[in-house]
């Protein structure tokens, strides 16, 4: 680490290098292996218990929901939509950024990707079935959820096409489709690689299995490259149309505060926002934990502590154009929406989203700053509370409609609380399941960025070989 | 690293070339000008502009009745349809009380269109900028060798800054509505005056066009000064001085664009609102840009200049984002047409049942296939981006698309019924004459390639294969 950090001090035209430290190709394999192939630690299963309580508590909080009903949270007239649709679109959002890193960056030829996208994706699949929750139980019916999809019946019963809450299945569906593919693909050869070191015979029977006979032919190669370089643009489209499809769900409505047309790029900022911040809580402790500093050096930190200030920046952008245009509308409504929100009764969740999500990224523009670990991370905590209450702060528009006779205070009960919760020890207890069981980093790409790989590197030359 | 490429072209644009352009572009500008502002002097409606100022408070009165009891009509109803017959309505008043001088006035079409080519110059110049301060906050490399392309591309806005002039001085109440309402008859208007009123509007114009006029001469002089370098040190000083700036530069490019495209187009009806106006001239602005690049570079290559800089993987790279703003704009363009269609709202709709009759509903969809669908299936493949002859057709047709984009924006709230008029090319021809003028004229005063960054190198080694 030391090492790596030096590097990153002396100031270049040029990046420093992406993988810290003196690694060859074997060493790499053995660093990120290491991890998986270690015994169980006790500090794993202390944070594997930990998180799995928390996720009985939601397989509880779902069981009395289902016994009882949805009267249970505090939803009522007019807040018809509360913390489930806040935690659906938080959770969504989430995703977006393991998308990107894996997909857009991809394409950009971005190749410090490469260290972070293996769990920043498996970040995006568990987000997504955290956020898959949230729809499945609020149904009412939940032995009919399946009716969201249109499948043709006797009773010719059809969703609503022209609800975008139809084309969130879609979205959402597809999304979670690609993404695991492309998450899958990804891994193949690293599952390989792991067969060929499993030492007992059931990690070899199961990496074996998953590695589809996977033997680094130059025709696996081929085909490889091809089938990502597909998935990866097929995936592009997907970190803009699934957000903006969930910004549909407000923005279609005729809701002052919901029906803005800066919502679709507004949202997808957000989530990526959002979803990069959850990336660095994730990545402090973890490369710290299993000693992957190498790996996911301070300048993979950097950048993305640069990607949260810049769509953080496009956020602001966002809240200034809706009130700038709020009041240029002339519209009553609309003034009254916005002034609402920043004065009225929710106006603390309204400063808790400002000041996390405009505020504290600004902290970003000092080098010194988004190169320390420890506010990397405490700011990266506060852009995830930050972007929880925008979604809060949006939904709780509805808390003062056209008829002032039925405006209403809403307060979440204990049962909104422990969904909320149990969905984040859902994240983590599948997250914590990931680092132990598969490669954290993707190793044939990581290689694939070392100088090493180079055909015209000449180290070897030089010095002994290895 | 085995064979570095080393960088082995003439740095400067022959003289020889440089007055052949020469040629044409004052052949454009004195044609175009010429036959615009001819037309508008020698045009018989000689009264208009003087009788609009002497009449304006006269106007103002006579318009105030009639906005004040068409939009009580349009509230009864409540109906987008009947906001929309209120607007025509006041307009068909406009033009019983301007006479002979409104609808077919040889002043007020130059006007319109004098906008429409004058904001489509902006945009590229705006397009210029953007790219100068990516690649510096992004710290680019491969984007290193059309560096200063765009920044010439963006040394024009004094020219535009001039073209405003022209808009405020000949006619800025003909073609902004706004300057006659009386806030007292128009509560929707009342509240915004303070935003729109001319003081203010011109005061934000001349900010706008001297902080671009800033940044432009900051990032290209400080390029130009890297030229006089060795390429060590010092060179990369004036990098790390530039990056210093960049991201300042971005931010206040980003309000800037979005505030002059509200003022200079949203506000042409200045009833309607959208808050994702600036994004859709910004995503406009960014394919302009790309194409705009290519076209410039694949006519320095065809006359033998930077042939072994420029790689073909550069004309891709172009093509690819060109692509991916392609999408980009339709992704902003449909979302904000989408969401108003779908709502409906009396607020909002009027712009597009404006521009969904009367003819313009058939521009409206060639812009669907022409800027979107078309150039989707042409640009996506990977042969076409690699291949010079259909990049650059595919460039030229991405520009013209702009100017139709543009011109959707604009002439509708002049022309109710599509009308096509000469002084359309005029302008738009006059106007480009002065552009390349400008052009050519940072071009042959400096190398046409930051030869000593030394990024160059880099940017001259990517090709993807």
């Amino acid at each position: 680490m030391s090492d790596s950090n030096e590097i990153y001090q002396k100031d270049s035209i040029f990046p420093p290098p992406l993988v810290g430290g003196k690694h060859d190709f074997h060493s790499v394999t053995e660093a990120i292996c290491g991890v998986v192939e270690k015994p169980l630690s006790i500090n794993w299963l202390l944070a594997l218990g930990f998180s799995s309580t928390f996720l009985l508590m939601l397989v509880a909080s779902i069981g009395y929901l289902f016994w009882e009903g949805t009267g249970i949270w505090g939803l009522n007239n007019p807040v018809g939509w509360g913390w489930a649709i806040v935690n659906f679109v938080f959770w969504v959002g989430i995703g977006h950024a393991g998308t990107l890193i894996s997909a857009v960056l991809f394409l950009f030829r971005q190749k410090w990707r490469t260290a972070i996208n293996r769990f920043a994706e498996a970040m995006t699949i568990f987000a997504v079935i955290c956020a898959l929750v949230f729809p499945g139980i609020h149904v009412g019916r939940v032995w009919a959820a399946y009716w969201m999809l249109p499948l043709p019946n006797q009773m010719a019963m059809w969703p609503n096409f022209r609800s975008p809450l139809l084309w969130d299945v879609f979205a959402v569906s597809t999304y979670f489709t690609v993404s695991l593919l492309f998450w899958y693909v990804g891994l193949v050869p690293d599952l390989a690689t792991l067969r060929d070191r499993a030492k007992n015979k059931l990690a070899f029977w199961a990496y074996g299995i998953l590695s589809l006979g996977w033997r680094g032919a130059n025709r696996h190669w081929q085909n490889y490259e091809r089938a990502y370089m597909l998935l990866a643009g097929l995936a592009t489209p997907l970190v803009l149309s699934v957000h903006t499809i969930v910004s549909f769900d407000f923005a279609v409505s005729v809701i002052p505060g919901w029906h803005t047309t800066i919502f679709p790029p507004y949202f997808v900022a957000g989530a990526i926002f959002s979803g990069f911040a959850m990336v660095l809580t994730l990545a402090v402790p973890c490369r710290k934990l299993f000693g992957l500093e190498d790996f996911i050096t301070l300048r993979h930190i950097e950048n993305m502590n640069k990607v949260i200030l810049v769509t953080g920046t496009l956020v602001g952008y966002a809240y200034a154009m809706e009130f700038f245009i709020a009041w240029y509308s002339g519209s009553p409504y609309e003034g009254f929406a916005f002034i609402n929100r920043a004065f009225g009764p929710y106006w603390w969740a309204y400063l808790t989203m400002v000041s996390c999500n405009v505020i504290s990224p600004q902290f970003f523009w000092s080098k010194k700053l988004r190169t320390n670990l420890t506010v990397t991370f405490i700011l990266s905590i506060f852009v995830n509370i930050g972007m929880w209450f925008e979604r809060f702060v949006i939904t709780m528009s509805l808390h003062r409609d056209f008829l002032p006779s039925s405006w209403d205070y809403y307060s979440p009960t204990i049962f909104d609380v422990s969904l909320l919760l149990g969905s984040f020890g859902l994240f983590f207890t599948l997250f914590i399941l990931f680092l132990k069981f598969l490669p954290a980093v993707a190793i044939s790409e990581v290689k694939g960025v070392m100088p090493q790989a180079d055909p015209h590197w000449e180290g070897y030359a030089h010095k002994e070989a290895h | 690293m085995g064979h570095h490429k080393s960088f082995n072209d003439e740095t400067h644009i022959p003289q020889s070339v440089i007055k052949r352009a020469q040629m044409i572009a004052t052949i454009c500008a004195v044609l175009g000008l010429g036959a615009s502002f001819g037309g508008y002097f020698m045009s018989s409606d000689t009264h208009v502009v003087e009788q609009a100022h002497a009449d304006a408070q006269a106007k103002t009165d006579a318009h105030a009745k009639t906005d004040a009891h068409a939009k009580t009509d349009a509230h009864a109803k409540t109906d987008a349809h009947a906001k929309t017959d209120a607007h025509a309505k006041t307009d068909a008043h406009a033009d019983k009380h301007q006479a002979p001088a409104h609808e077919g006035s040889l002043k007020k079409q130059f006007l319109f269109s004098w906008l429409t080519a004058f904001v489509f110059f902006t945009t590229l110049c705006l397009g210029g900028l953007f790219f100068t301060i990516l690649h510096h906050l992004v710290r680019a490399s491969w984007s290193t060798s059309l560096r200063r392309v765009a920044e010439n591309v963006a040394m024009n806005f004094p020219i535009m800054a001039v073209c405003a002039a022209v808009v405020a001085l000949l006619g800025f109440g003909d073609i902004f509505h706004w300057t006659h309402i009386d806030p007292a008859s128009d509560p929707f208007f009342k509240v915004k005056e303070p935003y729109l009123n001319t003081g203010f509007f011109s005061i934000r114009a001349v900010f706008f066009f001297g902080i671009w006029i800033l940044m432009a001469f900051f990032f290209r002089s400080n390029s130009v000064k890297q030229d006089e370098t060795d390429g060590g040190a010092a060179a990369e000083a004036l990098n790390y001085k530039m990056r210093k700036l960049a991201p300042l530069s971005m931010l206040t490019f980003a309000l800037t664009l979005t505030f002059f495209a509200f003022d200079w187009l949203m506000s042409l009806d200045p009833h309607w609102f959208s808050t994702m106006f600036g994004v859709y001239i910004f995503a406009g602005t960014a394919v302009a840009l790309f194409a705009t690049l290519i076209v410039i570079t694949l006519w320095l290559e065809g006359n033998g200049i930077l042939k072994n800089t420029i790689t073909i993987g550069n004309f891709h790279d172009a093509g690819k984002l060109m692509f991916g703003f392609i999408v980009f704009w339709t992704y902003i363009t449909f979302s904000q047409y989408y969401l108003i269609w779908y709502a409906n709202i009396p607020e909002e709709i009027g712009w597009y049942l404006h521009r969904m009759q009367g003819g313009w509903e058939n521009i409206g969809l060639f812009i669907a296939v022409g800027h979107f669908i078309l150039p989707f299936w042409v640009v996506m493949s990977r042969h076409t981006k690699r291949n010079r002859m259909v990049l650059g057709v595919a460039a030229v047709w991405m520009l013209i698309m702009h100017f139709v984009d543009l011109y959707f924006v604009v002439m509708p709230t002049y022309h109710h019924h599509l009308h096509f008029h000469w002084m359309d090319l005029t302008t738009f021809i006059g106007i480009g004459g002065l552009f390349l003028h400008g052009f050519l004229h940072w071009s042959s005063k400096d190398a046409i390639v930051a030869h000593k960054d030394p990024q160059l190198i880099a940017s001259m080694e990517y090709d993807n294969v």
